[in-house]
């Protein structure tokens, strides 16, 4: 391995030709003085030659009619939808289901007091609501203790 | 410009020619544009994920892009330019789900092609060139981007500093940084 020099940067610079004027000449100055600067260029020169040998690996067919196809299904999804968005009628569905199962519990909260009896006990095996969370009202639905 | 012109009136044309045409409508200077610059991209692509089908994923990615970018492209970049900057996010951006950004420690053992297998030239040079694509894997992301944009791209400091969002002399530390690295990684192997 070469021994560092503090101008490694410089000289891998000078190597790409991104040296301005006056520092290239300074470089030079040092490189026929330093022999660890010398060793790495010829390197640096081999791996160079080396990255030009390299495989020129290329896609193999024509891209272009891809990328135009793949931008017309693009396009076409959106195209196809309704132009009023469907999903603006999502809040007005829910409501309009949340007022049918409202409607649907309270009708059962009025006739069918015995039925909630009987239900009760199941929903406090199942209910995913927390001790001390709201409930509607069983007083199942609650640890003994806690009544 | 007539669609039924053959392929070489396009070649013809310079970059910022085939893009203001596709600006006025011309896909076909968009096919054009594609044709020129997929291989490139999709070499660099190549390298960076070390899996064709990522890269060939990731070139049609590229090309979208600028089919979206290109109506209101203005000519302050090189156009190829713009395709390195937009190909290198993309594969930074897929690694980084991957999560295989990592740095490989240069001692951990190494998988390399053995360089006297073959005393003919033509075979040495294939050898030369393997042991140094699997050096290029070992380097940490960020050391290969450089490396590939430098030594294969031929890209001057101030264009991989446009690719890659960094200054100069950033671009020249990072560089030279990664030379030393492959270096090592490689030394009297190739
Ligand atoms: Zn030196």
């Amino acid at each position: 391995m070469n021994k560092h020099c503090k101008k490694s940067e410089d000289l891998s610079a000078y190597l790409d030709g991104e040296l301005d004027e006056k520092t290239r000449l300074k470089f030079e100055t040092h490189l026929e003085d330093c022999s660890a600067c010398m060793e790495m260029l010829h390197d640096l020169r081999c791996l160079h030659g080396c990255f030009q040998t390299l495989p020129q690996q290329e896609v193999g067919f024509d891209l272009a009619p891809a990328v135009l196809a793949e931008l017309g299904r693009q396009r076409a999804r959106p195209a196809s939808l309704p132009r009023f968005n469907w999903w603006r009628l999502l809040p007005a569905s829910f409501a309009a289901a949340a007022t049918v199962l409202l409607g649907v519990f309270l009708g059962n909260l009025l006739t069918g007091a015995p039925d909630a009896e009987v239900a009760a006990p199941t929903l406090a095996m199942f209910d995913p609501i927390p001790p001390g969370g709201l409930c509607i009202g069983f007083a199942e639905c609650y640890p003994k203790e806690r009544i | 410009m007539n669609k039924s012109e053959p392929c070489g009136s396009w070649q013809q044309l310079q970059d910022h020619e085939c893009i203001a045409l596709f600006q006025h409508g011309e896909q076909d200077a968009f096919a054009e544009l594609v044709r020129r610059h997929q291989n490139r991209v999709y070499r660099f692509l190549l390298r960076m994920m070390g899996c064709r089908e990522e890269a060939l994923e990731l070139t049609q990615e590229t090309m979208l892009k600028a089919f979206r970018v290109l109506p209101g492209w203005r000519p302050d970049a090189a156009f190829a330019t713009w395709l390195f900057r937009v190909a290198n996010n993309a594969a930074m951006d897929r690694l980084r789900r991957k999560k295989v950004v990592k740095y490989v420690p240069i001692e951990e053992h190494m998988d390399f092609p053995d360089p006297a297998a073959g005393p003919d030239d033509e075979l040495q040079s294939a050898q030369r060139y393997r042991i140094l694509e699997a050096a290029l894997r070992r380097l940490q992301e960020d050391y290969r981007q450089v490396l590939l944009l430098r030594e294969v791209e031929e890209m001057s400091y101030a264009e991989i500093g446009d690719v890659l969002g960094l200054r100069e002399g950033t671009v020249k530390s990072r560089i030279a940084r990664a030379r030393q690295a492959l270096l090592e990684v490689c030394k009297g192997r190739i």
